[in-house]
């Protein structure tokens, strides 16, 4: 059993204002895609910025390939890509010769060519960067990430502000960056994109850790919910059941009695959003939701 | 830490034929002071002593002028915040910038040096030239490891276009005193002898010290 690529025991950060994280742990193995959601100030990018090294922990254990990045060495910074939002970025120079100079700080870089193709800047590989547009420095940031050829991965938002397309391709370079056998860890506002690229992810909110699992298994043991149009009234019922098949041969068979045909019905476990909103919601706007349904 | 350094220096030299930040604002600097010091001093011709003390006040502010544009872009621009990630020493920054500050001194005296030599100079500035060029290169050695280190000293602090030069002025006290001696007698009137070997070696071991502090400090500097 090869030791996590990240390990986190009982993290803490304090801000003078504000405790950002509380308290989380977490595990990430070699190869696996690991994500962080939650509302904005949750402590995502506090947590993802200690892990790099960039910021300092107020207490707790953290293990980066082996590694305790605070201390920064010099041989966990070879092994390790990060999107600086927007850091690092001279603006005089092209985009090529950008990410060829800092191809130049690591010690077995990536092809700076491969680059400029993983991070779809083809295009654009002879203009100043700050002629590029906002998605294309966003781009750029990513390229950045990746030019050191590192093994684990640190993505904070990669797609933010990507068009649609440009998001699948980047979604199509992590899933690459994975085949390699990288580590990667994410954060990311996109439910979808969660769902697509990542083995297992983490909700946070208020610096602690809600949830943590597959996307996919994160709705398993939570209720089924069933929708159906009342046919006399006209209105949208629902009901949570653990066992849907008796509460649809009652639906079904009622309607057959009747006549009339079922219409609008669904039949659903909680999807990652779901269960994200679930977790997340804030009080308030939990009641509101509850008088909307009722 | 060669690639790096390379990588670097290539960066910045890239940067200032681009935006010619620098280089050129130094130039006008010295060419505008020889200028007035030709009409305050009201004499069109200087020579030894006064010749030296002039060429070398008007120098070392023009690189002050240098080195204040020096460390911006990696503040400004993120290049600190990517350092910081990157499996380099600092030390290799401090090396590439001191060399560009260092190139930046050389390319305003190609044309600064025969400036002074029209507008000021009394005696013939082609004979002293190569016992000129040496006490030049040696000064501007030390007074880019200075600037270097000063600047990123200041970089961080809120009044860094005040603190850097309050700073750099008197650590570089040494190498214009030693330049001056060593100018003097090539700018004589009397007929140029060789720089006098003394101050040569004084300004050569100022190099040699204030360059290992630097490399040995520099790496603090820019911690948080
Ligand atoms: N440098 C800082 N100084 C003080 N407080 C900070 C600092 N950085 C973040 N915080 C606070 O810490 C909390 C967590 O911030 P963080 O940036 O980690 O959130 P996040 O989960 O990344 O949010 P988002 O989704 O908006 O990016 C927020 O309340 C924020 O105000
Ligand atoms: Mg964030």
């Amino acid at each position: 059993m090869q030791a996590p690529a990240i390990l986190v025991r009982d993290l803490h950060k304090s801000y003078p204002s504000i405790e950002a994280v509380r308290g989380i742990d977490f595990e990430v193995a070699r190869g696996e895609v690991f994500g962080l959601l939650g509302p904005n100030g949750a402590g995502k990018t506090t947590t993802v910025e200690i892990l790099e090294g960039y910021r300092e922990r107020t207490a707790g254990i953290v293990s980066v390939l082996g590694h305790d990045p605070g201390q920064r060495p010099r041989t966990l910074r070879e092994r390790v890509g990060i999107v600086l939002q927007g850091g690092g970025v001279y603006r005089h120079v092209t985009v090529r010769e950008l990410l060829d100079h800092w191809a130049h700080l690591y010690p077995a870089p990536r092809d700076v060519d491969e680059v400029i193709e993983l991070a779809g800047l083809g295009g654009k590989q002879h203009e100043r960067t700050r002629s590029l547009s906002g998605g294309q420095r966003r781009r750029l940031d990513f390229a950045l990430a990746l030019v050191g050829d590192p093994e684990l991965i640190f993505l904070d938002e990669p797609t933010t502000g990507f068009d649609p397309a440009a998001r699948r391709a980047a979604w199509q370079t992590v899933r690459t960056l994975a085949e390699l056998g990288k580590t990667v860890l994410l954060t990311t506002h996109y439910l979808d994109e969660a769902q697509a690229l990542c083995d297992r992810v983490a909700i946070m909110k208020d610096g602690r850790i809600l949830t943590i699992g597959a996307p996919a298994e994160l709705g398993v043991g939570a209720l089924y919910r069933v929708v159906w149009r009342d046919a006399e009234t006209g209105e949208v019922q629902s009901r949570e059941t653990e066992d849907p098949t008796g509460l649809l041969h009652q639906l079904t068979s009622a309607a057959l009695a009747r006549g009339e045909p079922l219409r609008d019905i669904t039949v659903a476990r909680p999807s990652l959003e779901d269960v994200y909103l679930d977790l997340t919601e804030e009080p308030s706007a939990a009641a509101s939701q509850e008088v909307r349904d009722g | 830490m060669r690639r790096a350094v390379g990588a670097l220096l290539r960066k910045d030299l890239t940067a200032e034929l681009r935006t010619f930040e620098s280089i050129p604002a130094m130039t006008l600097f010295a060419v505008t002071t020889f200028v007035l010091f030709h009409f305050g001093l009201d004499r069109s011709s200087l020579e030894g002593d006064l010749a030296a003390g002039v060429l070398w006040v008007t120098l070392l502010f023009a690189a002050v002028l240098g080195q204040n544009r020096l460390f911006v872009a990696e503040e400004e621009q993120g290049g600190f915040d990517g350092f910081l990630l990157a499996p380099v020493d600092r030390t290799a920054l401090f090396v590439a910038k001191a060399l560009a500050l260092f190139a930046f001194l050389v390319v305003v005296e190609i044309v600064a040096v025969p400036a002074f030599g029209l507008l000021l100079l009394g005696p013939d500035l082609l004979d002293p030239l190569p016992g000129l060029v040496l006490v030049l290169l040696l000064a501007d050695a030390g007074i880019a490891i200075v600037g270097t280190l000063v600047a990123g000293l200041a970089i961080r602090t809120r009044a860094r276009d005040l603190i850097a030069p309050l700073l750099t002025l008197p650590l570089l006290v040494p190498v214009v005193l030693a330049a001056s001696e060593a100018t003097a007698p090539l700018l004589a009137q009397a007929g140029a002898e060789g720089p006098p070997g003394r101050w040569l070696a004084i300004l050569a071991i100022y190099d040699l010290t204030i360059g290992l502090v630097a490399y040995g400090v520099f790496d603090f500097l820019l911690e948080d």
